[in-house]
């Protein structure tokens, strides 16, 4: 089991290598445990923040008779992120300034459909 | 607030807005009528914390919003408040942002001068929340007994365990205090876990 997990994080981390949308991503659980990186030169707060989001987002969805959200556009004056889900992941997108949401996340369908 | 909320409504594909203070308080709305008013109220209090929560290296927020299946939920920040929107997912974008542009520069104004419709009988659903949530006293002592096994980063890591059952320190329920040890217990190395619950045990505090 450990194998397939690590197995599918390499995959998924060759595809999100192969967006130059993407400046630098973070895998993580909902524990915050950090999974795989693009970088070492990440912020926790970041993956805090983007965890506190998502189960809001999820408590919200619940309440309001929504469902589970499939992602969380975090746009902030300074950096555009993307935080998907994926499995047990989250994974959280830092994308390059001129990145257009709607362009990005079709690209990133695509190719989670191409690995699923 | 009313024209601005009217402006917001009349985007293609919006479904309802919701205007909120810092507080949480809800000062204006326009939604179907299957979204009562204590949903709405529930909706401040889900996201009130946000701002608190956000560290400031974050920098500011321009929007935040979750996909859902058929529909996105808006976050957009103001001063002095936040603003809700729920959409279709063919909202214009362009336009929501003209749009949402022009009502940041005149909403906080209006969030000074506004007051809440709520009628006289009606309990705030905040002030509620908070007088359940776990007194600060009893957090201070734990994070102060959890020290001894995770040392300084006890404080952080109760913050951090909050943020992740979606909740902050100032609000989290009593009912969910089991749930914020188990996740603060998981820090605790391993050799040492048994010892800690133990001794939680011994303060009548069952995890």
């Amino acid at each position: 089991m450990g194998d397939s997990r690590n197995d599918s994080l390499a995959g998924l981390s060759n595809m999100l290598n192969s967006l130059k949308e993407i400046e630098s991503y973070i895998i993580t659980d909902m524990e915050g445990r950090i999974h795989m990186a693009s970088t070492e030169n990440y912020d926790e707060n970041t993956i805090n923040s983007s965890i506190y989001l998502w189960v809001t987002g999820s408590r919200f969805g619940g309440e309001f008779n929504m469902g589970e959200p499939a992602n969380l556009i975090y746009y902030l004056k300074t950096r555009k992120m993307l935080v998907q889900k994926y499995n047990d992941y989250l994974i959280i997108l830092n994308l390059i300034d001129i990145a257009k949401f709607p362009v990005f996340k079709r690209k990133l369908y695509d190719l989670f459909n191409r690995i699923i | 607030m009313n024209q601005l909320m009217s402006n917001i409504k009349n985007i293609p594909g919006v479904v309802g807005v919701a205007i909120f203070k810092d507080n949480g308080e809800l000062v204006a709305y326009d939604f179907p009528e299957a979204y009562d008013k204590k949903l709405l109220n529930l909706m401040g209090l889900k996201f009130q914390p946000i701002k608190e929560i956000l560290p400031q290296e974050e920098g500011e927020i321009v929007y935040l919003c979750w996909e859902y299946e058929d529909l996105l939920a808006f976050y957009y920040p103001v001063g002095g408040g936040w603003v809700n929107i729920i959409s279709g997912e063919d909202i214009p974008m362009p336009v929501f942002s003209l749009t949402m542009t022009a009502v940041a520069n005149k909403l906080p104004k209006l969030l000074e001068e506004a007051e809440a419709p709520r009628a006289r009988d009606e309990e705030p659903l905040a002030a509620e929340t908070v007088e359940n949530a776990i007194p600060r006293e009893q957090l201070e002592e734990l994070e102060k007994f959890f020290a001894t096994y995770l040392g300084p980063a006890s404080a952080v890591i109760f913050k951090r365990a909050a943020n992740h059952l979606g909740y902050t320190l100032n609000n989290m329920p009593k009912a969910h205090l089991v749930d914020l040890l188990q996740c603060v217990l998981a820090r605790v190395p391993g050799d040492k876990k048994d010892e800690v619950t133990e001794k939680i045990k011994e303060m009548s505090l069952d995890i």
